[in-house]
């Protein structure tokens, strides 16, 4: 009698141990390896970035501050001096080409979006690059356009188009697909630009990139969001500058 | 007869269900098991050695299972790996109830080969005394 008890506690015990065991098994291989203490790592690096994040808002917040503070001194300084009307006029006009303000005006807007056919011979020729954004932007200026920006990121005097990894870098932001690309200038000439024959868009085209030109009469293009700052450029004082 | 049903069954529902454990608890889950599977060497080997008791068992089971998944979670905060005082307990303590396990079917036997040549000795007065010699250690 007792010898049965035993028993019986043995296999309810071995009964639920075994259960648990397989249990265990399943889950771990459904982890795919995964264990603990790498999903830990996991768990970690992604406070880290979002700590990171938060330090890049931050930063961002400041920024926009200190650039209100520059624009109410050059204000003041404008108010203050009449006599420096000429000289923020220049400004203004330096500040318009380097991108350094909002604008707005017609242009066009064009929308790239990646193939979504079937791709032959190699998908890498079905997806936008960083050296399509480049051309688009190229032609854009050759046909005059005064002000470009792609998703936002206003193109200036020192902005790189990069390939980084599946997405695009434009002034140090990473961006993917798909790309709006505002550009202000004659929009019939900036559309006509685009189209050329064997230009730019033609080539697109025929991967199967989706390419949207749309012409509008008023669009708004943001300033470079960023800081301008030379280390190693410096003002030529002599009259000429050897060429 | 019972236990092996009890572990085919079990393996078996564990199979069936589509329960998974959520990745957090594997660690402990880990734990208890080997805390499970030391209290059964444990539980085989008392029975063998008719000295089984329903309570030592079962407070047992629940107690180490316990102190070691207390040990896992305490270690966890504080950065040690606390739960190898478990692993170490439970995995030396199973080797010791294996090998008593395992010396006590070996005597039986021994017995047993003991008594056929003691039989045989009689019979056959003339033949070689075969000497066994128990294992000792």
């Amino acid at each position: 009698m007792k010898n049965r008890k035993a028993q019986t506690a043995i296999a309810i015990v071995l009964f639920i141990t075994s259960f648990v065991i397989v249990l265990q098994f399943k889950s771990v291989l459904k982890n795919s390896g995964l264990d603990s203490t790498q999903l830990q790592r996991v768990e970690d690096l992604q406070r880290e970035l979002v700590k990171e994040q938060e330090k890049n808002i931050d930063l961002n917040r400041q920024l926009l501050q200190a650039n209100s503070t520059l624009e109410t001194y050059r204000e003041n300084a404008q108010k203050n001096d009449s006599g420096s009307k000429a000289m923020a006029e220049e400004l203004k006009n330096a500040m318009l080409l380097a991108g350094l303000t909002d604008v707005e005006g017609k242009g066009v807007t064009v929308v790239l979006k990646d193939s979504t056919e079937a791709t032959m011979g190699g998908a890498s020729n079905y997806i936008i690059h960083d050296r399509d954004l480049r051309d688009i932007v190229n032609e854009l200026i050759a046909s005059g356009a005064e002000a470009i920006s792609i998703n936002g990121e206003r193109i200036s005097g020192k902005s790189a188009i990069r390939c980084v990894g599946p997405t695009v870098t434009i002034n140090n932001r990473y961006y993917a697909s798909p790309f709006t690309i505002k550009a202000i200038g004659d929009p019939d000439t900036l559309e006509a630009g685009l189209n050329i024959r064997d230009g730019v868009v033609d080539v697109m085209r025929a991967f199967k990139i989706d390419v949207t030109i749309t012409k509008s009469s008023k669009i708004q293009i943001p300033k470079y969001n960023g800081t301008v700052t030379f280390k190693h450029a410096e003002e030529v004082k002599s009259a000429k500058v050897e060429e | 007869m019972l236990i092996f049903i009890a572990v085919a069954v079990g393996a078996l529902l564990a199979f069936a269900v589509d329960w998974y454990i959520p990745v957090f608890l594997t660690s402990y889950v880990a734990i208890i098991i080997l805390a499970a599977l030391d209290s059964i060497f444990g539980a085989c080997r008392s029975y063998l050695e008719k000295k089984f008791d329903y309570t030592i068992f079962v407070t047992g089971l629940i107690g180490n299972s316990a102190i070691a998944a207390f040990l896992m979670f305490v270690g966890d905060r504080l950065g040690a790996d606390l739960y190898l005082a478990a692993v170490l307990v439970f995995g030396t303590r199973m080797f010791q109830n294996f090998a008593s396990i395992r010396r006590f079917f070996l005597n039986k036997t021994m017995d047993k080969k003991h008594k056929k040549a003691q039989t045989e000795e009689e019979n056959n007065p003339d033949s070689v005394k075969i000497s066994i010699k128990s294992e000792e250690n």
